[in-house]
């Protein structure tokens, strides 16, 4: 009856956790780049035994733009369509089954003109689409009260020529999983709209030519509380425009 | 029996049958897993065929949260705003949430029971015909898994998914990195994407 219990209140907490969790970070920066934070179940309720990266690189994607972006007027208003996650009793995602992930549908296939298209602070358009990546954040991970910094980098490159490039730059902070409430292990979402070329990348580059573009995003977060280490992923996605 | 314990009961009967359904691995596979399927769907994003592109474009490959439902059709991957996922808005992905660690030690671990769901991402360009694919999660040059998927058949200018739900892993299965691979094959053309998962 014990054991049963136990069961009883992991598959609770798991439901929990998904519920009334935080739905986002809501870092935003000059770059146009945001989180979300999506809490999710414990692997089968499995301590770590064995020693795991502190974050883990995830799929990296790009598709279209949410049809609501919720900017107006060059404010933040509320969440946009995607990427959000089910049940947070939140729209518009939240008839979706915990557990859920809405993302832009990943493609691979871009115009150049709308790669182009510069961004739109108004309304939160432009560019190609929505570049998304995930990364796991390991349980053992600490952070400062605050949490802990996160910077990310993103390029994008033809061969040699660099048709987007920015640098490392800090876009807000995570939470530690033991300061998610309740506690628990998640997943964070790094997302922004995404473009190519001279009306887009902070740093000198070249528009962009049909062909491959390979995109390689980088993600650094500074871990720990008295003493600190920074640890990164990279991850890349190849796409081709025309 | 109150109503919270009925709806804890409720919520171990979702993880129960997601442990315990799904359909035997084939012959020849590693590991056991539940069911597979290819989905089809338009471009989002309009635009010609690009001739100059490769015939087939790999897309992402990940490790997700199982969906509630295997269906048909699953409760995810879902393509909105198509059925089940009819609420969300059109251009979005359901899929389950992104994992990259994977137990393999305690009560209902990966070795004992089916797992996750593997999703892998594809878009044709000039490539038409029947859509396989194979999935593997090796350990150095170890295969702790392996299945396949097949039964679309694409045409030309489509983004493909390909999931298979509730990889159980052979007992070979060490702590540390494990790579996932999905290789997917249009008509005579095939690509390749991975993802890495932690096992502990």
């Amino acid at each position: 009856m014990i054991r049963t219990h136990k069961i009883l209140l992991a598959a609770l907490a798991l439901i929990l956790a998904i519920t009334f969790s935080a739905p986002a970070a809501l870092a935003e920066s000059g770059v146009h780049i945001r989180t979300l934070t999506v809490p999710h179940a414990p692997s089968s309720g499995a301590t770590p035994l064995a020693a795991v990266p502190d974050i883990q690189q995830g799929p990296v994607a790009m598709g279209p733009t949410p049809p609501v972006t919720g900017v107006v007027n060059g404010v933040q208003t509320g969440p946009p369509s995607w990427p959000c996650f089910g049940m947070t009793g939140q729209s518009p995602c939240n008839n979706d089954p915990a557990g859920g992930y809405l993302a832009a549908l990943p493609e691979e296939v871009f115009t150049i003109a709308t790669c182009e298209s510069a961004y739109n602070t108004n309304n939160g358009t432009g560019g190609c689409g929505e570049l998304w990546w995930t990364f796991e954040v390991a349980n053992a991970v600490t952070c400062p009260t605050a949490g802990c910094p996160l910077s990310v980098a993103i390029t994008a490159k033809q061969g040699t020529n660099t048709v987007y490039s920015l640098p490392l730059t800090n876009i807000g902070t995570i939470p530690a999983p033991s300061q998610l409430t309740p506690p628990g292990p998640y997943t964070e979402v790094i997302y922004g709209q995404q473009g190519l070329g001279l009306n887009w990348s902070p740093a000198p580059t070249v528009n962009p030519a049909a062909g491959n573009v390979t995109f390689t995003v980088t993600t650094q977060v500074t871990v720990g509380t008295t003493t600190t280490t920074k640890v990164t992923a990279k991850g890349t996605l190849v796409v081709y425009v025309m | 029996m109150t109503k919270t314990r009925a709806f804890l009961y409720a919520s171990l009967a979702l993880f129960v049958a997601l442990g315990v359904c799904g359909q035997q691995a084939l012959a020849g596979d590693v590991g056991s897993h539940g069911e597979t399927g290819i989905i089809l769907t338009d471009h989002w994003t309009p635009g010609p065929v690009p001739e100059a592109a490769a015939a087939v474009l790999a897309g992402p490959v990940s490790f997700d949260v199982p969906p509630p439902s295997v269906g048909p059709p699953p409760s995810w991957p879902c393509v909105a705003p198509k059925s089940p996922c009819t609420g969300d808005p059109a251009g979005g992905l359901l899929m389950g949430v992104p994992l990259q660690e994977a137990p393999i030690t305690g009560t209902n671990n990966c070795t004992m029971v089916k797992c996750g769901q593997i999703l892998a991402m594809f878009e044709t360009t000039t490539a038409t015909g029947a859509v396989s694919a194979t999935i593997t999660i090796k350990q150095g040059t170890t295969t702790i898994f392996s299945g396949k998927a097949k039964g679309a058949t694409a045409k030309a200018n489509q983004v493909g998914l390909v999931y298979l739900n509730g990889a159980q892993l052979a007992t070979t299965a060490v702590a540390g990195a494990a790579t996932v691979t999905v290789t997917t094959t249009v008509g005579t053309t095939k690509v390749s994407g991975k993802t890495t998962i932690y096992l502990m």
